[in-house]
């Protein structure tokens, strides 16, 4: 080693194997390298494990993709492509179903209505008017659209669960 | 057109036929990562449809800093070591290994007919992060550079754990510094 080369560990010198046999170690650098190998067995036992290990795993033979592969690949693209659309799809009809019954519930203020000042009289209920309705059902209607919606829905997995 | 960067630039149009063209330009080489982190061939086919349906998904976020082969790669790589933790978080080790006489020298003896298998079982008793770095290292002969992209590691600590990894591997097959 000349005083220009600058002092490297084995730890160090470990880690440049890779570097040198990538041959981008140069100059300087490879050169303390080289001299450290030079005079380090255990060094030079490292840098015989890295060629053989290359030796053994580069040479190793591992199975070929299947020829299926890019189909396998295609059908799967497809389906989550299905799949994404079909939350779409329910997230925006859910969001259109609550807007409209949000819509109803303004439009007709007596439905789902409690009388603030008949609720806090306590009695024993004679004393409630007739036309008094604690609970209003749905429009028909609104019934039938979120039927309709609920078949969509149904018809909708139905077609993702055969595929 | 069989470039990387084309191919990815038209499945960011779109175009599935250019998936196609990178499962057949890189579909070898994430199959093969896939095998050998999985290390069954049903898995691996599945991780590796898994992966490209990936990069299909996520072929916008592509912007061109890293070439296209590397970052595809870099999708696989996750996919396949996602694959291994979440059907098996806890990894099957084969039964230790039967070491050889050390007086003949361990390394030569895994040099003869049973080396390979010696060293693939030794491999299957690494993580599977470390069995991928040795992977793309010496069977695949990735650049540091390319491979420090793929893992999202830095040049210094890839090769620190390329160093320790190959160093678990010489323990794991009974050689040592005195006896190499």
């Amino acid at each position: 080693m000349n005083g220009r080369e600058p002092v490297v560990g084995c730890e160090e010198v470990e880690r440049l194997l890779f570097e040198l046999r990538d041959g981008v170690l140069e100059g300087v650098a490879a050169e303390s390298v080289r001299s450290h190998l030079a005079g380090c067995p255990s060094c030079r036992g490292a840098q015989a494990w890295d060629v053989r290990l290359h030796d053994l795993l580069h040479d190793e033979v591992l199975p070929e993709p299947p020829p299926g592969l890019a189909a396998a690949v295609s059908r799967r693209v497809r389906r989550r492509r299905r799949i994404r659309a079909a939350l779409v799809g329910a997230a925006a009809a859910l969001l259109l179903a609550g807007a409209g019954v949000a819509w109803r519930l303004r439009t007709e203020p007596g439905a789902a209505v409690v009388d603030a000042k008949t609720t806090s009289a306590p009695g024993n209920g004679d004393d409630l008017p007739e036309s008094l309705v604690l609970f209003q059902p749905p429009p028909v209607d609104s019934l039938d659209v979120l039927s309709r919606q609920h078949s969509g829905y149904v018809a909708v997995l139905q077609t993702l669960g055969k595929e | 057109l069989d470039d990387p960067n084309e191919l990815l630039r038209r499945c960011q149009r779109g175009d599935e036929s250019a998936l196609a063209g990178l499962v057949h330009r890189f579909g070898g080489r994430v199959f093969r990562l896939a095998y050998r982190v999985l290390g069954d061939a049903g898995r691996a086919e599945e991780a590796s449809s898994d992966a490209f349906a990936k990069i299909w998904s996520a072929a916008g976020q592509w912007r061109g800093e890293a070439d296209a082969g590397t970052w595809a790669y870099r999708v696989a790589y996750h996919t396949v070591l996602d694959h291994r933790r979440r059907r098996d978080p806890r990894p099957r080790l084969p039964p230790p290994l039967d070491l050889p006489d050390p007086r003949p020298g361990p390394l030569e003896q895994s040099l003869r007919s049973e080396g390979r298998q010696r060293v693939h079982e030794a491999l299957g008793q690494l993580a599977e992060a470390d069995r991928a770095l040795l992977h793309l290292y010496y069977f695949e002969q990735l650049g540091l550079a390319e491979i420090a992209a793929i893992v999202g590691a830095t040049r210094e600590v890839l090769k620190m754990r390329l160093a320790r990894a190959r160093h678990k591997l010489r323990t794991l097959l009974g050689d040592d510094e005195e006896s190499a």
